[in-house]
């Protein structure tokens, strides 16, 4: 175990996109308990420097492997596919209309009768959206993994990418819903 | 005196080894000591039996020209006489800069200058210009000797406490002013935190809450998940200028309305007016309606307030927290009817009306058992307690946040967020720059906090100037930076050049706060004012940490040295420690500091196996003795 492993061997846990909340979490207290600055407050600066930096990157990694956002982009990028290479991929006419259509609904909210039950709709819809796309990138896994597929793995990679990036605009979209409700209560 | 020390069979009384550490509230209105005695947190009074110490600094000169301070109670009482040179509330001046000081300049009868031009505004007073750093270190001083006559010994370090939504140049200024006042620092705590510890130790509670902090100047909300020795903050939210000193100030501006006052207001009436606002609020709190009075020549006014009235007047503030909350909630991902429970602390949370609209607000009766004054102390004096390694410290765990979210400036002005807040902290981001110039060696990097697009609307914290980056034509070098946050919330700077690995120095100019030289040289002014010895002090304080760090490589060599270190490497740490001891028993202080350096560069690879191999016990449950590694890395 070092700091030079991936989060998922640092958190000594399977590499799959599926993973346990409960053995996350747990194990995430294990490793703060170990390296947390406050057990090193009476150590010397050094070894006070280094459970800074254990403890930095092991929340980090517990950020990033309890959204199932950044687990994804994290996985494509142990495989060596970065998000910010893949800008060009489309995301596919129809899912572009549905969203445009989405925010247009989302503008108009504040003004129509019943804004608080309209967002409600909308936040269930996204979160059922969002687990289908989660189900989807579980799917493509082998296939990335190079299980044999009748795709090329120019195709596999760009239809791994184009899931993650619909799922990045979603998580944007549900950032915006919490902001309107969060307006709703001033009122 | 205890004549006779009785102790169990098998356990021999070991007086030394326990280590005494206090916990400080530093508080705009009032601070507190307390530390750990027998187990449980207590405040250390003063003489009088007194637990607050009002943080109120009078600055004069006696007739040999000398700087005198008075702190405390004996300088609150001269407030009025002696405005000018009778310091209060200075928690709301620092780590701001002269643009904040001047808004602030309406309310407190001070004369800021800033010398600079830049940096930290300072206070005109008879002795000269003070600034925030140095009056906060005052009464650090004194409550720093209450602990040390209390507990008969010299204290071994300090937790401070400050308000959670503090930014990073404020959470700087106050650890400066306690280095000033000559304390070890073990941490700084958020206030809220501070006071979940002592609510949640002492009431065994387990699950969701909130802790509304509403202190003389600051207001802070902090909601915990509280689980099995752990205290996790779920997000954290307030506002660092906003307190009891604002319901005062608008009482105060209500009377001089009412009064239908033309004239200027003299320092000496705005103080006056002041003490009176306080009164009137404090009476308010326990009656429904209060008489007051001011006669003075040059201002007099009467009348009867009631509780409505004053209601009505501190409205608009109220509900300015109550709005904080609500974010408070929605970031933690938490409803308000899913908490256990919402503790009261600070102050001004004894204002009725403050009670009853963040009782509605979360639909529930308030914790208000604990006294909202003592409980921020005592939470600190706990958390001292275990950090100094009284406690096993396996029992407890804080898991804190940056409040505010850290960015860089980009192209346009923009502010790139780089540190997010609410994410818990220790935290680091790594963003790789790259050169535009040919031959370039330095670059500037300009360091903001705020959650806004626009650098302007964010606050300016430092600028970072890295230099020795190796030339190379433009674009070609790929200079990695690390921003790490540390456990007290303070921002620190690192840069590597990715090809050649070479390290840039990086230099900080705090856009508020103190550059860490002119700490050094307000230390020494300080020292050879008290006619000190300035060499004898540095050289002792390098002999302390060359034995801290003996012992503790020592330590840690007789634990896990054969274990995680080839023959070869021990031997190679060996003597660096062996040439660290012959260097530590004499007089070279650069010699010592020599040392230490080569000492903990020879150990560096060794205390990151031990933290490895101790991380890998935790995964797998297993003593570390049991665990094989490898010696090569």
């Amino acid at each position: 175990m070092s700091l030079t492993d991936n989060y998922f061997q640092l958190y000594d846990l399977p590499q799959q996109y599926v993973l346990d909340e409960n053995v996350l979490r747990a194990t995430y207290r294990d490793l703060q308990r170990k390296t947390h600055p406050d057990k090193f407050a009476d150590a010397s600066k050094q070894e006070q420097r280094l459970a800074v930096q254990y403890a930095a990157v092991i929340n980090d990694a517990y950020d990033v492997l309890s959204s199932p956002l950044k687990r994804a982009i994290y996985m494509l990028k142990l495989k060596g596919f970065e998000l910010d290479a893949y800008q060009s991929v489309p995301m596919g006419g129809m899912f572009l209309m549905e969203q445009i259509e989405l925010r247009e609904e989302l503008e108009q909210v504040m003004n129509g009768p019943d804004p608080e039950i309209v967002l409600d709709k909308i936040s269930t819809q996204l979160e059922r959206q969002l687990d289908t796309l989660q189900a989807e990138f579980l799917a493509l896994i082998p296939q990335i993994n190079g299980a044999s597929t009748q795709d090329s793995p120019q195709m596999v990679v760009d239809g791994a990418i184009e899931v993650v990036k619909k799922m990045q605009f979603l998580v944007k979209i549900q950032a915006e819903v919490g902001h309107l409700e969060h307006e709703l209560l001033d009122d | 005196m205890a004549l006779l020390q009785l102790s169990e069979p098998g356990m021999s009384p070991k007086p030394h080894q326990r280590k005494v550490a206090v916990g400080i509230d530093l508080g705009t209105t009032h601070s507190l000591v307390a530390s750990v005695r027998s187990g449980a947190a207590e405040v250390i009074a003063d003489h009088q039996g007194r637990n607050l110490l009002p943080s109120v600094v009078q600055y004069s000169l006696s007739k040999a020209g000398a700087v005198q301070t008075v702190v405390g109670y004996e300088a609150q009482s001269n407030a009025i006489n002696d405005p000018l040179n009778t310091i209060t509330s200075v928690k709301r001046l620092m780590g701001r800069g002269i643009d904040d000081v001047i808004t602030f300049d309406q309310q407190m009868p001070y004369r800021f200058s800033n010398p600079d031009g830049v940096g930290m505004p300072v206070i005109e007073t008879v002795v000269g210009g003070v600034s925030p750093v140095e009056v906060s270190a005052e009464i650090l001083k004194v409550l720093a000797q209450r602990g040390r006559e209390a507990l008969a010994e010299d204290l071994h370090g300090a937790v401070i406490t400050v308000p959670a939504y503090f930014d990073e140049a404020q959470r700087q200024a106050t650890k400066d002013a306690a280095m000033l006042a000559g304390l070890n620092v073990l941490r700084l705590l958020n206030e809220p935190t501070a006071a979940a510890i002592a609510y949640g130790l002492d009431q065994d509670e387990e699950g969701l809450i909130a802790v509304y902090d509403l202190g003389g100047g600051t207001f802070d909300i902090s909601i915990l998940r509280l689980q099995a020795g752990v205290f996790e903050v779920l997000s954290t939210g307030g506002d660092s200028a906003l307190g009891g000193d604002d319901f005062d100030r608008m009482i105060a501006e209500w009377i001089l309305h009412d009064a239908k006052c033309t004239n200027s207001v003299t320092p000496e009436l705005s103080r006056e007016l002041l003490e009176r606002a306080r009164y009137i609020k404090e009476q308010l709190s326990v009656h429904n309606s209060v008489i007051a009075e001011i006669r003075r020549a040059d201002f007099s006014w009467q009348g009867e307030l009631d509780r409505c009235w004053f209601d009505k007047l501190i409205e608009p503030l109220v509900a300015r927290t109550l709005k904080v909350c609500k974010g408070a909630l929605r970031d933690a991902k938490v409803k308000a009817k899913d908490l256990a429970n919402v503790v009261m602390v600070g102050g001004s949370t004894r204002v009725p009306y403050v009670r009853q609209r963040v009782a509605a607000l979360f639909d529930r009766e308030l914790m208000v058992d604990i006294n909202p004054d003592l409980v921020v102390a005592a939470g600190a004096a706990l958390q001292a307690d275990v950090l100094v390694g009284n406690k096993r410290s396996d029992d407890m765990l804080l898991l804190d946040v940056n409040p505010l979210s850290l960015g860089i400036e980009t192209m346009g002005g923009l502010s790139e967020k780089i540190i997010s807040r609410n994410v818990t902290i220790p935290a680091a981001k790594a963003q790789e720059f790259t050169t535009y110039k040919d031959g370039q060696t330095a670059m500037a990097i300009h360091v903001v906090q705020g959650e806004r697009e626009l650098v302007t609307d964010c606050r300016s914290l430092a600028r970072f100037e890295l230099r020795g980056i190796p030339p190379m034509v433009a674009g070609a070098a790929r200079i990695l930076v690390t921003f790490q946050v540390d456990a007290d919330g303070l921002l620190s700077v690192s840069a590597r050049e990715v090809t050649t690995g070479i390290e840039s120095s990086v230099t900080v100019k705090p856009s508020y706060g103190l550059e860490e030289d002119q700490v050094t040289q307000m230390l020494r002014d300080s020292i050879a004012h008290a006619r000190d010895d300035v060499a004898a002090r540095q050289l002792r304080e390098k002999q302390v940490d060359a034995e801290g760090l003996l012992a503790s490589i020592e330590s840690a060599l007789a634990e896990d040295g054969s274990l995680l270190l080839s023959a070869a490497e021990q031997e190679e740490i060996e003597l660096a420690l062996q040439r660290l001891r012959e260097v530590a028993v004499g007089n070279d202080e650069h010699a010592i500091a020599r040392e230490i350096d080569k000492a903990g560069q020879a150990s560096n690879e060794f205390a990151t196996r031990r933290m490895d191999a101790s991380i890998k016990a935790a995964l797998s449950g297993k003593a570390l003795d049991t665990i094989t590694v490898d010696k090569e890395g």
